[in-house]
């Protein structure tokens, strides 16, 4: 994602949205893990951005977004995502043989989905978008601690897929990767 | 260690990988005003449920102890002008039907809507609605600017329909600056006072939104009827360059007076 220092025009809501929709959009497909749900966050975050542009843009933006995407999706999940992402739970968990046998990301894909989705968002957040442990715990309201704890439960939920993968495999990634 | 930045390294590895990506948009603006226009018209249902609700909470204790409508605390009157909706502590209230200066023939009472999707909170009464003539189309673009002066003028500007949002407007603190997203010479023209250029005026049923919903002729028919949709005036404003900052203006016409009963 652009960071709070990418430039861009801060003036024109239109040039930010242009400039900053694809960063937001694959935020939001690894936030949600569904590329419906994460366009759906993305146009309810840049509308709420929209109505409050003056503020947003004076701040910054793209924090301004990403934040209403986290909570937004947080919050959606808390009131009925339990129910519909049943669909979305991987038949087997990231520690299972077959798994390390298919595609790397497909695996993280579908071990994401496992996560809790504060944990998610926290690995996301941190290992996605760099940020620091005290922004990211501002950003979720609770502690730096609390953030501390999540990622590493979250990292050693993911740990067997991702020690599992050989050297060449690891390299294999890379065309698909940045 | 070695281990946990090999995991955090190939984590990051995979959640930069380029089948996260999405096809950008190529309707950006459009999808974002319409949902913009959503968010605006839940809040304005909310808040005009909140201010109906307060209104019953005021009105009703008055009706009941006797109290007559006429003594209810005045409202601004033209020459408060200086005092722009900021002005704190000041308490705005809605006038009752039949009030001095607020016939009920021009001003009846709103109907409630259809239960359907709807961008109005309340419905203008059907009372006395007149099809819209090229005099009063003049009329309606001359109202637009003479809106935000004074509380007492928006409402005599505005069919009770709409007084809900003019009175949570009044109670709002005002926007300060030039509005975002304009181009440098919007800007330019917006600090010298100037006006929002008209893209449309015509009748609401011959209207073609060129970016999709909200389809305001089927909305307000479903939701007001059709004989509010035929006969309104709708006037379009704004930067043509960024329609996200652009207004849709819902004119009706009752007994000769011309009366804005939405604006978004």
């Amino acid at each position: 994602m652009p960071g709070t220092d990418a430039g861009g025009d801060r003036g024109s809501f239109a040039d930010f949205a242009a400039w900053s929709l694809p960063a937001l959009l694959r935020f939001g497909h690894v936030l949600t893990g569904s590329p419906q749900e994460a366009e759906d966050l993305v146009q309810e975050a840049l509308a709420r951005c929209l109505r409050r542009w003056q503020r947003a843009a004076a701040d910054d933006p793209v924090a301004y977004v990403r934040r209403v995407m986290v909570n937004a999706h947080l919050t959606r999940w808390r009131r009925w995502g339990a129910r519909i992402r049943l669909g979305d739970v991987p038949e087997a968990a990231a520690d299972d043989p077959r798994l390390r046998r298919s595609d790397d990301w497909d695996a993280l894909r579908r071990a994401l989905a496992r996560l809790p989705p504060r944990q998610r968002a926290v690995l996301v957040l941190r290992y996605l978008e760099d940020l620091p442990d005290p922004s990211i715990a501002a950003l979720l309201d609770c502690s730096p601690g609390t953030v501390r704890s999540q990622a590493a439960r979250g990292l050693a939920a993911l740990r067997p897929l991702l020690t599992a993968t050989t050297p060449h495999q690891a390299g294999g990634g890379d065309g698909h990767g940045r | 260690m070695a281990d946990e930045n090999q995991a955090e390294n190939r984590l990051r590895q995979l959640l930069r990988d380029d089948r996260w990506s999405l096809p950008p948009w190529a309707d950006t603006q459009a999808r974002v005003r319409n949902a913009a226009h959503r968010q605006r018209m839940t809040a304005a249902a909310a808040g005009a449920a909140a201010a109906a609700a307060i209104t019953a909470a005021i009105v009703i204790p008055l009706a009941l102890t006797g109290a007559a409508p006429s003594k209810a605390p005045a409202v601004t009157s033209p020459t408060s002008a200086a005092n722009h909706p900021a002005t704190p502590h000041r308490r705005y209230t809605l006038p009752p039907v039949g009030a001095p200066g607020f016939p009920a023939a021009i001003y009846p009472g709103p109907r409630r809507p259809h239960p359907v999707p709807n961008p109005l909170g309340h419905c203008p009464a059907p009372a006395g609605l007149q099809p819209f003539t090229a005099g009063n189309a003049t009329t309606a673009r001359a109202l637009i600017p003479k809106l935000r002066r004074s509380f007492r003028e928006d409402l005599r500007l505005t069919d009770r329909a709409f007084w809900p949002t003019i009175l949570i407007g009044w109670q709002q603190p005002p926007r300060q600056g030039p509005a975002p997203g304009l181009t440098q010479r919007e800007r330019l023209r917006q600090a010298r006072g100037g006006h929002r250029p008209i893209l449309y005026a015509g009748p609401l049923e011959s209207y073609h939104q060129s970016e999709g919903p909200p389809d305001f002729t089927r909305a307000i028919s479903a939701g007001c009827g059709t004989r509010l949709a035929r006969d309104t005036w709708m006037v379009v404003d704004g930067p043509r360059t960024s329609p996200a900052l652009q207004s849709e203006w819902l004119f009706l016409t009752r007994r000769g007076h011309v009366l804005l009963y939405y604006n978004q």
